[in-house]
């Protein structure tokens, strides 16, 4: 029985749950966990669905609470190649609080999947207004940035080979 | 190159447009003029990471190497643009190798010296923090175009 068919205490329950015990929230203060778990809601796929396509606005920062998705990028007389596999307990959508923000992937399920989503347009507002929270938002999303752009150089020297 | 050139020249650098004083002391601190002839390597991919480099002038290129295929240009970095930052996350040790294309000079820092200070102060290191990130989206979003364009490059010179 999927989640979202859950009585919405019960829901609410499960969803404050999981973002309290989500890796990516750990150690966090008590009133940044309190903005992720004011603006969170939990969205259910099936496997082989698009979550956010290259390209397009970024309006969502997601934290994978089950299952698992791949990063892909289209390239050209290629299609799309898989970037990256985000697991369980992992983030993704940096994105949408960095930059244009323009999906720089495209994601995909590769089993049903439950994402625990929060609107960017709310983390960035309080990252603005809110120093310590911008501070804790942004160093965890630092890395996760640093392990795409090698991810994605390895896998497109791989696709590519070499040039010299 | 005297301190006094040293200042100027960091301070002309894009990476700290709009940083607080005490912040751009503390990158100082650490900071020195370095040059590098053509082809000479800067840093080994593997080998420990602990420089962070502003380029005022020159090229620099990217590389990794592929055991069974030899050396790939990942990127082409040039003046006003920064280098290096495998010293800010674990394991600590660099994953390309850097080697100048012409004659380039930067600027130098500790990145040791970085992340102690950033310890000591929670803003700086969130300032610097902030900084590399958006640099590091950036190039996120411009890698695929710019190996597009080397490989098309390198097919049809």
């Amino acid at each position: 029985m999927p989640v979202t068919s859950l009585r919405p205490e019960m829901l609410a329950h499960y969803l404050q749950d999981a973002v309290r015990h989500h890796p990516f929230c750990a150690g966090l203060s008590e009133t940044s966990l309190r903005v992720f778990l004011e603006c969170a809601s939990l969205e259910n796929y099936p496997a082989q669905e698009l979550v956010f396509s290259e390209g397009f606005e970024a309006t969502r920062f997601f934290l994978l609470h089950k299952g698992q998705l791949e990063l892909e990028l289209f390239v050209p007389g290629a299609g799309a190649i898989t970037i990256q596999t985000v697991h369980e307990g992992e983030a993704c959508g940096a994105s949408s609080l960095f930059g244009t923000y323009q999906w720089s992937f495209s994601a995909e399920t590769t089993q049903s999947s439950e994402l625990l989503a929060f609107p960017a347009s709310t983390l960035r507002e309080h990252a603005r207004r809110n120093h310590n929270f911008e501070c804790e938002l942004f160093s965890r999303l630092a890395p996760i940035l640093f392990h795409r752009l090698r991810g994605t150089r390895h896998r497109l020297i791989e696709f590519f080979g070499t040039i010299e | 190159m005297t301190d006094v050139e040293v200042k100027n020249l960091l301070n002309a650098h894009s990476f700290v447009q709009g940083m607080r004083s005490e912040h751009l002391q503390a990158l100082l601190d650490c900071a020195s003029a370095v040059s590098f002839a053509p082809n000479q390597l800067i840093f080994k991919e593997g080998e420990p990471a602990n420089q962070f480099y502003l380029i005022e002038e020159g090229r620099i290129a990217l590389e990794a190497h592929e055991p069974a295929n030899g050396t790939a240009l990942v990127q082409v970095l040039g003046a006003d643009e920064a280098l290096g930052w495998s010293w800010l996350f674990p394991p600590y040790v660099w994953h390309f190798s850097a080697r100048a294309i012409e004659n380039t000079t930067a600027i130098v820092m500790n990145g040791a010296h970085l992340l102690i200070r950033a310890e000591q102060d929670h803003d700086f290191g969130y300032e610097l923090m902030k900084r590399v990130a958006m640099i590091v989206m950036h190039r996120l979003q411009s890698t695929r175009r710019e190996l597009l364009a080397h490989r098309t490059e390198a097919l049809c010179p």
